[in-house]
């Protein structure tokens, strides 16, 4: 089954950039410097990198199928039993994301705005965004993005205030590389989960109008390194404003420092940038569940609509479960899972295609049909 | 039956949101508190005493409001219930979280200030612009004081706290950068010290210096901590200073530090030697003897200005050393570009290991409009 | 126009359906249906006509008179009427009659029948438009009639592009209706697209462009408007210009533009008329009170209910002493206020001019400030509604406007419910809508969705016309290959 819709490079930018930023940001500088201290700018640079080079892997494997997703090409490479395991497990896998970040998204909003409203009617206000703003065409999607990528970089203005704080020391960024090598490459681990989303390449690549040329790759390209350069950017600025032990006892650096900004009409920057970024973490929120409705509709052969309702309402049982059990068990469990799923799958198929000669021969004829 | 179908999703969905209006904390209800003070009483209960604002609407004429200061107090073992002993004292709901200066009584101030302050820290909706003092007695007698000489003057103590800022008098502390520098090891912090006077006036008299985080017990006068701030490089709009050149001829000049360079050389002997070379550039703003049209008076002020400065210098940072107030931060320096010497020293009295040696240069620069 | 007289045989074959009778008995034989015989050059014919759809004067001159004087029978020669057509059918001879042509037979075996156009015209002269005021734009208005809206629009655009399909609606009573584009600017498919709307519209009777509208338009379920109705010939023009179509209906005064986006909503003559940088700033601060009327009332409601540690402490001050005596949710407050501002609005549309002065001034300030001293509202809720209806009134357009008050209601609702995060959930809702909409195929809400900043030149902003180029991506086929500002580079003087 080969896809209609057709993205250009420019799209594809705002689609994974639009992915990738998302809930991790708030608590970033925190986690970064959980591992590796003021150096934390250091593993979000070397993860930035790293997943250049996956991407670069993922584009070589989808290039060999062209038109076609990873639900489709999977059942070409290791057979179809096999690749409907995979599909499976990477639709899991993505809803499982969306499950993550409803679960942080709540529990942000009831710390720092709502904490009195119940966690699961903030669930159920996500989980009916997430079924209105999935049911529509890929071209829906992509034109929303590009729209709603604005916010980045007003994200990225808002910011500009702190300057004025007086207390801002760069001092904190030094000694450059004192936590040691090992600490810092430790510290990508943790910064690997804010960096999730690139994975949903694997499904966007197939709509791109030239998959096989090299400029498909350079909306991914430059994606990432603006989410890299956007999410070093943030962990500088919370660094140079909080010292080490605050930032040990700060979970989201960014919303703190911002509180404390006034300007003359507001006093509460955090607020605006708080509402910002729900659009950005929405935007999140329907490439994943797009994409995952799409492998739904895809394996058990429903259609589009009746399978964001099957994910939403799937996402939204389980993230309540999670809510009120365990929150932060979802993580660790992300943690492992964006391994798997980001980096090990994509090489293993590569290799597979690539020692097997797996083609998408059976789509080729379909398309001269 | 399709259409019904419909209604009633629609309907489970507007259900939830009727029971609404979780969070809603009305503006109207709100007693929004402006002062607050944080004091220890005997027992080693936490007393919290605040000014809340409070309207009356006279009877007689509808459009007319007279403001005034309520003063509400509640002790507890820890902030917050404290505070909700005063909750339960006043119509409405006490929400501090308008507060625009939180005063400490000195018995808090030298324990450690953080057990104040973590329950201001855990609420989001707190103002964390808000300026903290010290006071030389307890803040509810500063607080009772002026609830009651300066009913009109709501942002009394803050605009009193900005306008030192601005002619950096004291360092410019919010309750945000303040849990910075608490948890901060290599650096100490100042805090406006208030009191009163003979005249039963409010003022801030100098700078209450910390270490670690708890009040030294001493505190720096405002041309001294101006000085300090010179030394921090975080000067203000403007910089007053003024020097007594000749105590007989009663000759004394006064000057507007314009800009101002540091250069910082850290150097391990047997102590940490600390050469501090302070360049400022000056404006003569007071000085009746005139004749600054000669480049030998000008390089003659500058030569005394400079001798005095560094002796003052000296003074003050043998006080700093004292107390083992790092307030130049030369602790964070020295994690930062001297790794090697802070892994010798550290710990907590790593002050103690320091020497600072203060050079100041004055250069005139201009002289106002007449020469 | 002499027309259809090759079509002879054609004619022939459809004569004999012409039936005096049979016409007359579709028409119920109702009694202004007059019928009279002349007798010229040893022929009888026979008129047919409405009385009260006929200018009697014409019929006089231009028919009876030289019908008598005929010396051949030639008809087709010897008749001064504009308009000759041939009657093909009795159905085509009553819609012929209904439109106030007479219908001319011979009265005999091979009658021929002719519709000649009589038609008399009550409609008013061209006036300035009432709704669409402009400063310094043309002061001409469309009228209610279908030839002299034509007329208007030929006038201010004239070019051999300039295309006019006409089309009858209505089965039992009939509208005529008139597709107006530039042939080679006009994008093809989207005529092709209003064509076969157009074509599909089976309503019994078109009571006005309204009904079309509801015809034709992308979604129905959408408070934004997606059709372009304005009374003024020469925003018509600019848009058929632009490569858009406008749609004519007859006896109405409003002229149907389509594709419309989001952003032609903010655009009026002026802005063309005016400098660049004027006309960018009045744009701009167009859609800026689009958004202050759609927000500024939910966003009150969350910083009074919900953030109020948001705002500025001298504010709070002052807010608190006028809302503590209103005993209402601030939700209620602006509902009553809001409210009272819609009763206002409505009944000033019904009153003449003269009295609705007074009726601004009574009605919006002493009831205002009665209510605030009554204490139903605080002097901060009143303020926000009148800034609220304030910058509703700043849009050119009134479909739009009122687009303003279909969401803003909802958005309050939940920003009572929600305070800040319930309005972001509501402008995202919006977003995500606004995004999906299309006006005939064409994206509702560019250039922003999809993002094309290029396109931002003549949309948000409006740059000087000789830096157009190229049109904004609505009409691909039009391009402004010169510059128009050729002269500056001979004419510049160097600095020495």
């Amino acid at each position: 089954m080969t896809v209609k819709g057709r993205i250009s490079s420019v799209n594809l930018f705002y689609v994974l950039a639009q992915t990738m930023i998302g809930v991790g940001l708030l608590s970033l500088p925190h986690q970064t410097h959980h591992t590796a201290g003021s150096d934390g700018w250091i593993s979000i640079l070397i993860t930035g990198f790293f997943i250049q080079l996956i991407v670069l892997i993922i584009w070589l494997l989808c290039r060999k199928f062209p038109n076609l997703t990873l639900f489709d090409f999977s059942k070409v490479i290791v057979g179809k039993t096999l690749g409907t395991v995979v599909n499976f497990l990477y639709i899991i896998y993505l809803l499982t994301i969306i499950c993550y970040i409803f679960i942080v998204y709540t529990d942000t909003l009831k710390r720092w705005i709502l904490p009195e409203t119940p966690g699961w009617i903030l669930l159920l206000i996500l989980f009916v965004l997430l079924i209105y703003g999935s049911i529509c065409t890929i071209k829906n999607v992509i034109s929303l993005f590009s729209f709603l990528f604005l916010f980045i970089p007003l994200l990225f203005l808002i910011t500009f205030f702190v300057y004025h704080d007086p207390s801002i020391d760069v001092r904190y960024l030094f000694p450059i590389g004192h936590s040691g090598g090992w600490n810092i490459l430790k510290g990508t681990k943790d910064t690997f989960v804010s960096f999730i989303g690139y994975e949903t390449l694997l499904i966007y690549f197939a709509f791109m109008k030239r998959s096989k040329s090299i400029s498909a790759l350079k909306g991914a390209f430059f994606a990432i390194l603006f989410v890299t350069t956007f999410l070093m950017y943030i962990v500088m600025i919370s660094t140079m404003m909080l010292s080490p032990e605050e930032m040990k006892i700060t979970r989201e650096p960014v919303l703190y420092i911002l509180s404390a900004v006034e300007i003359r009409l507001l006093s509460r920057l955090d607020l605006i940038f708080l509402s910002f970024w729900c659009m950005v973490v929405f935007a999140t929120i329907i490439s994943y569940s797009f994409s995952a409705s799409m492998g739904i509709s895809k394996l058990i052969r429903i259609k589009h609509k009746f399978a964001v309702m099957l994910a939403g309402t799937f996402v939204f049982i389980v993230s309540i479960i999670f809510y009120y059990m365990e929150v932060t068990l979802l993580e660790k469990w992300l943690k492992h899972f964006s391994l798997i799923f980001g980096v090990i799958i994509p090489i293993l198929l590569l290799f597979i295609t690539i020692i097997f000669k797996r083609e998408a021969a059976s789509t080729d004829e379909e398309k001269e049909n | 039956m399709r259409k019904r179908k419909t209604k009633l999703v629609l309907l489970f969905f507007i259900l939830p949101l009727l029971a609404g209006c979780w969070d809603e904390r009305l503006l109207k209800n709100s007693r929004t508190v402006y002062l607050s003070g944080f004091d220890l009483n005997e027992n080693g209960d936490y007393q919290i005493t605040s000014i809340i604002r409070d309207m009356n609407i006279s009877e007689s004429s509808r459009g007319e409001i007279s403001i005034s200061n309520k003063l509400v107090t509640g002790n507890g073992s820890s902030i917050k219930e404290a505070s909700v002993t005063i909750d339960r004292s006043v119509a409405g709901n006490y929400d501090p979280a308008k507060g625009r200066a939180l005063i400490l009584g000195i018995d808090v101030a030298k324990g450690d200030i953080y057990n104040v302050l973590d329950a201001v820290y855990r609420d989001p909706r707190v103002d964390l612009n808000a300026k903290i003092v010290v006071t030389d007695n307890s803040a509810n007698e500063i607080i009772t004081h002026l609830s009651e000489n300066e009913v009109e003057k709501g942002g009394y103590l803050y605009e009193l706290i900005h306008s030192s800022e601005i002619n950096s008098e004291i360092q410019d502390i919010t309750l945000r950068s303040i849990r910075t520098y608490l948890f901060d090891e290599g650096k100490d912090f100042m805090l406006p010290y208030l009191s009163k006077d003979e005249d039963n006036k409010v003022k801030i008299n100098g700078v209450a210096l910390f270490h670690d985080q708890s009040f030294t017990g001493q505190f720096l006068t405002p041309a001294e901590s101006t000085l300090l701030l010179l030394f921090m490089e975080t000067k203000s709009q403007q910089a007053l200073l003024t020097e007594q050149l000749d105590k007989e001829a009663n000759v004394s000049v006064s000057y507007n530090v314009k800009s101002v360079s540091r250069k910082l050389k850290l150097e391990k002997k047997d102590k940490v030697h600390a050469d501090i070379l302070l360049e400022l550039d000056v404006e003569i703003v007071d000085y009746p003897p005139d004749h600054l049209n000669k480049q030998s008076r000008i390089s003659f002020l500058e030569r005394q200005l400079s001798k005095i400065l560094t002796e003052k210098a000296d003074a003050l940072f043998k006080k700093l050393a004292e107390n083992q107030s790092d307030i130049l931060g030369l602790g964070r320096e020295m994690i930062a570009f001297h790794p090697s010497i802070w892994e010798e020293i550290k710990g907590e009295n790593y002050y103690e290991q320091i020497l600072v040696n203060p050079t100041v240069k004055v250069n005139v620069r201009s002289s106002g409009i007449t020469l | 126009m002499r027309l259809k007289r090759n079509k002879s045989k054609k004619t022939l074959i459809n004569q004999a359906n012409i039936s005096l009778e049979n016409i007359k008995s579709q028409l119920n034989h109702t009694s202004d249906l007059k019928e009279r015989e002349i007798h010229s050059n040893g022929q009888t014919y026979i008129i047919l006509y409405i009385n009260s759809l006929v200018d009697q004067e014409k019929l006089e001159s231009k028919i009876i008179k030289p019908l008598t004087k005929m010396e051949n029978n030639d008809i087709l020669n010897e008749l001064y009427s504009q308009e000759i057509s041939t009657a093909e059918s009795n159905k085509t001879a009553t819609n012929g009659l209904l439109d106030g042509y007479c219908l001319l037979i011979k009265k005999d075996r091979n009658s021929e029948g002719f519709l000649l156009k009589t038609n008399a015209s009550t409609h008013r002269e061209v006036s300035e438009p009432v709704v669409e005021k402009t400063i310094l734009g043309a002061k001409v208005g469309f009228v209610e009639s279908l030839d002299k809206n034509i007329f208007l629009l030929r006038a201010v655009t004239k070019s051999t592009d300039f295309t006019v399909k006409n089309y009858t609606l209505g089965s039992s009573t009939t509208t005529n209706v008139s597709l107006v584009y530039l042939e080679h600017m006009a994008n093809p498919e989207i005529i092709k697209k209003v064509e076969q709307r157009i074509k599909s519209i089976t309503l019994d009777s078109i009571r006005s462009e309204g009904d079309i509208q509801d015809c034709i338009e992308d979604h129905t379920l959408t408070p934004f408007p997606q059709l372009l109705l304005t009374e003024r010939p020469d925003k018509a023009s600019a848009n058929l210009k632009d490569g858009r179509v406008a749609l004519i209906t007859d006896g109405s005064p409003t002229v149907i533009i389509l594709p419309a986006t989001f952003m032609t909503f903010f655009q009026t003559p002026d802005d063309y008329i005016t400098r660049w940088w004027l006309g960018s700033f009045f744009r701009f601060i167009r859609l800026f009170s689009y958004i202050i009327a759609l927000i500024l009332p939910a966003l009150y409601i969350a910083f009074v209910s919900f953030h109020y540690e948001v705002i500025p402490l001298e504010l709070v001050y002052s807010m608190q002493s006028s809302l503590s005596y209103v005993p209402f949710r601030p939700f209620i407050e602006l509902m009553i206020m809001q409210l009272s501002f819609e009763l206002l609005r409505e009944a000033s549309i019904r009153l003449p001019p003269s009295v609705a002065t007074t009726f601004g001034i009574v009605g919006g300030l002493v009831v205002g400030t009665a209510m605030v001293e009554a204490g139903i509202v605080s002097y901060g809720g009143l303020i926000v509604v009148a800034l609220t209806s304030v910058s509703s009134f700043v849009q050119p357009n009134i479909e739009m406007s009122s687009s303003i008050r279909v969401l803003g209601f909802p958005l309050m609702l939940i920003a009572a419910i929600f305070g800040f995060f319930g309005i972001v959930i509501g402008v995202l809702c919006v977003l995500i809508h606004l995004s999906r909409l299309t006006s005939f195929g064409f994206p509702y809400f560019s250039p922003i969705v999809p993002l094309n900043i290029k396109d931002f030149k003549d949309t948000i902003i409006r740059i000087p016309s000789w830096m157009m180029y190229k049109q904004p991506k609505d009409s691909p086929h039009f391009k402004q290959e010169k510059q128009s500002r050729k002269w500056k580079l001979d004419d510049s003087e160097g600095p020495y």
